[in-house]
């Protein structure tokens, strides 16, 4: 008994002087764990920010892990870690190693007295860092002021397709223009939205001809691909005109696409039988058998000063532009 | 999932859009809008509800050609912080496919950017709710996201002169059943498409006493879907002149007038369902919840705080509401007036506050419990409630006839248009008058913009949920202080 109360007080001596050595206890249980007596025994720790501010004290159990002792530290210090009770705060600690500090400890989960028992010193220090908090993501912004796109950049949104706004802001931060960031501070990155009926994924003048008739369809047109005799066509069904003065309110066309395409562009059409203006029908060339049905060539086509352009134009326009015909407009 | 809006925004969607759908047009460009929504959670109806209409402000819409168009951060920016503001759930992007006829669907490109959009609005918002539609010129196509996924929405409801249905499908409007040979002679007024509508229609009734009980007759003669019944008395021998049904053993027995009514249609063998809601008193919040799971609301009392209940679930939900009264004006042993009215509530309607056929003091009154309310009406500024007003079936029937009449007209116009406010019916006088009344615009039923489409932003005018709750009226004399609460 006496034994252990003496045992008792040198260690609370040493629990109270920061630079007391180390209980040969704890530096010879490096191994076995820390002897469940001493487990909850309160030392006293310097707690500082890095890398010169002064130092508080705090009490810590022995078993607490590095992490409670950097929340505990930065209390006393009057400044919260964040993100706020993140198990890993973007924030650093540190420890002293004489007169120098150490690199940020990486495993905030050892316990305290085996940081001890490995050499680590009484004094700690917190590095308060930039984090910033963009949406629901926390980062350290890379340095300070900072462009908004810099900060995108750096939290891995695409500048291109975001925009970087105060979090009760409409107006968006212009993107090169440097802003003052400060700890804590919070942004919003709002994506443009994107949408179109014939903007498929490959860019104008590199899509295939499978893309486009996918997109039509999509759009709601009735359109198929075939091919016959190694020569591909796009039958693009109930395709409305107006009646009169044609003598029905749809018509099937049928579109010839080139090897080529898209930088050979479409030209003309055919039309299927069953539809005319009195009995005939305008700019009507040969009839002829294509999938085992009667079509008739129309002349219609884009003029010289307005001709195919794959970087423009595709099967959508190119229906648009057979529409004209009924329609009477557009070029020939 | 269904969409509900009001006639009015549904229109400002169309003219906003409305540049693609040009006739004439050869390379007409997509255009946009966002509709800012709130959340109907009833736990089978579920329906997302168009608050807002944002209209794209300049530089707001970017690219916008024949095949693309792309929303500025600013205008989705714009969405979410005024969804914030309002305290809604979310909201839907609105683009247009202007080749797009009777079928329109999502392109490609628009499935390749969706996902990282909704993400976006999704991690700013965990809790909202985020989606996109898709207009052709004869065709609407619908999805939210959800879990990364996209979920399709079924059937726009637009509420207003009509009550109409859009397929949120992409395809062109199906062909609807014909009606059921029993319906055959009513095809007339209620066709095919109508009649269908009316076999899916779920309808809160409440109150099944004079008017009431007819409406219920009515409604299952019509072939209505389902009536959902709100009422909580008991028949008694008073009863027995003017409530259809009702027997003499029933009011011996002091049976439940509802399940009289529900009884006597089941064996009518009529198509309706008739579901009767536990406890039946709207003023109650658990059951007031029920009746935002219903198409349309009839409102058959004789109490102004009901009547108010149903004006703010009619707003908030977007439901249509129709009220039906009788008064007969009697001096000792004269006749001075017969009315029968039907006033039809819905958005961009006035509300019965500023048609004045509610008031604020009644809804006071009524709001106490019996002693607060004999103190009140004691000091002599306030009449008491009428306990027992003149009622006779022959005038109740010709208000519930105008209303079913109003209810098929909603579904297959036939009445001259616009609707008035309110029809009323001076018998004594041989005359029938259209009323309209001027919305205050510090109304706060129907002159607060914000309680439009909010769903349950806001709090219904019921009693405060309280353990062993005993209605006064279930109870006369009930203990005092015990009053209702109003949760204004």
């Amino acid at each position: 008994m006496e034994l252990r109360n003496e045992g008792t007080q040198v260690h609370h001596e040493w629990a109270e002087v920061l630079d007391h050595p180390l209980p040969p206890e704890i530096e010879g249980c490096k191994a076995g764990g820390v002897p469940g007596a001493l487990a909850g025994l309160r030392v006293r720790l310097g707690v500082q920010r890095w890398p010169d501010g002064a130092e508080v004290y705090i009490h810590a159990k022995l078993s607490d892990t590095l992490r409670e002792i950097m929340g505990h530290g930065a209390k006393a210090l009057g400044e919260e870690l964040l993100p706020p009770d993140a198990p890993v705060p973007l924030d650093f600690l540190r420890n002293r190693r004489g007169h120098e500090w150490s690199e940020p400890i990486p495993d905030l989960k050892t316990p305290l007295w085996v940081a001890l028992a490995q050499g680590d010193s009484r004094h700690f220090a917190i590095e308060y860092r930039l984090a910033v908090r963009i949406n629901a993501r926390w980062g350290v912004a890379p340095h300070d002021p900072i462009t908004p796109r810099q900060l995108l950049q750096a939290f891995e949104f695409n500048p291109a397709e975001y925009s970087l706004y105060h979090t009760h802001s409409a107006d968006p931060l212009p993107a090169d223009t440097p802003i003052k960031v400060h700890r804590g501070e919070c942004f919003e990155a709002q994506k443009d939205g994107r949408y179109g009926w014939n903007t498929v994924a490959s860019p104008r003048g590199l899509q295939t001809i499978e893309e486009d008739v996918e997109a039509v369809q999509a759009a709601g047109v009735v359109a198929r691909l075939f091919t016959e005799g190694g020569q591909r066509y796009v039958e693009v069904g109930n395709l409305e005109i107006p009646s009169p003065p044609w003598s029905g309110g749809v018509c099937s066309i049928l579109i010839a696409v080139p090897g080529t395409y898209p930088a050979g562009g479409l030209d003309a059409f055919y039309l299927g039988q069953g539809v005319s203006q009195g009995g005939a029908v305008p700019n009507q060339q040969a009839a002829v058998t294509i999938g085992g049905r009667t079509w008739g060539l129309i002349s219609w086509h884009y003029s010289q000063d307005r001709p195919w352009n794959p970087s423009r134009d595709d099967l959508a326009s190119h229906i648009a532009h057979c529409r004209g015909f009924f329609l009477k407009r557009g070029v020939r | 999932m269904n969409i509900r809006i009001s006639e009015k925004h549904w229109r400002e969607v169309e003219h906003l859009t409305s540049l693609s759908f040009v006739g004439g047009l050869e390379f007409a460009p997509e255009t946009g809008c966002i509709l800012l929504v709130a959340e109907n959670d009833h736990a089978f109806r579920p329906c997302l509800l168009v608050a807002e209409v944002l209209e794209p402000e300049t530089g707001e819409l970017l690219e916008q050609g024949s095949g693309g168009i792309t929303f500025a951060s600013r205008f989705l920016r714009r969405g979410l912080l005024r969804v914030r503001e309002r305290g809604l759930k979310g909201f839907l992007t609105v683009h247009t496919h202007p080749s797009a006829d009777k079928r329109v669907s999502f392109s490609l490109f628009d499935d390749s950017n969706d996902p990282e959009l909704m993400a976006n609005f999704y991690e700013l918002e965990p809790a909202g709710l985020f989606g996109s539609v898709v207009l052709g010129r004869d065709a609407i196509c619908a999805r939210l996201w959800r879990n990364g996924a996209p979920v399709y929405l079924e059937q726009l409801v637009c509420v207003g002169e009509q009550v109409s249905f859009r397929e949120l499908s992409g395809k062109a409007p199906k062909e609807l059943p014909k009606p059921q040979a029993i319906f055959d002679r009513s095809a007339a007024i209620t066709g095919a498409g109508a009649s269908y509508r009316m076999s899916q229609l779920r309808i809160a009734l409440v109150g099944t006493s004079g008017t009431g009980s007819l409406m219920l007759e009515l409604l299952a003669r019509a072939g209505a879907g389902e009536v959902v019944v709100f009422e909580f008395d008991s028949a008694d021998e008073t009863n027995l002149n003017r409530v259809l049904h009702l027997r003499q053993c029933d009011a011996d027995t002091k049976a439940r007038k509802a399940d009289c009514l529900r009884d006597a249609i089941l064996e009518s063998g009529l198509p309706t369902n008739v579901t009767v809601v536990a406890g039946g008193d709207i003023r109650d919040v658990a059951v007031a919840d029920e009746l935002r799971g219903c198409d349309l609301l009839v409102g058959c009392v004789d109490r102004d705080w009901p009547r108010l209940i149903l004006c703010e679930v009619a707003q908030q939900y977007l439901i249509p509401y129709l009220d039906l009264g009788t008064e007969i004006g009697a001096v000792a042993d004269a006749i001075q007036s017969l009315d029968a009215r039907v006033s039809y509530i819905g958005p961009d309607r006035p509300c019965l506050k500023c048609a004045k056929i509610i008031s604020e003091e009644q809804i006071r009154l009524e709001g106490y419990g019996e002693a607060e309310r004999a103190r009140v009406v004691g000091m002599g500024y306030s009449k008491d409630l009428p306990l027992r007003a003149p009622s006779v079936m022959d005038l109740n029937m010709r208000t519930a006839s105008i209303a079913m009449l109003w209810i098929r007209h909603l579904l297959q116009p036939f009445l001259k248009t616009p609707l008035p406010h309110a029809l009323k019916e001076s018998v004594t006088n041989f005359a029938t008058k259209e009323m309209y009344y001027t919305r205050n615009p510090e109304c706060r039923v129907c002159g607060e913009p914000l309680r439009a489409g909010s769903g349950g932003r806001f709090q219904l005018t019921t009693r405060q949920k309280k353990e062993n709750f005993v209605s006064d009226r279930d109870q006369p004399g009930a203990a005092e202080g015990q009053a209702m609460e109003i949760t204004l």
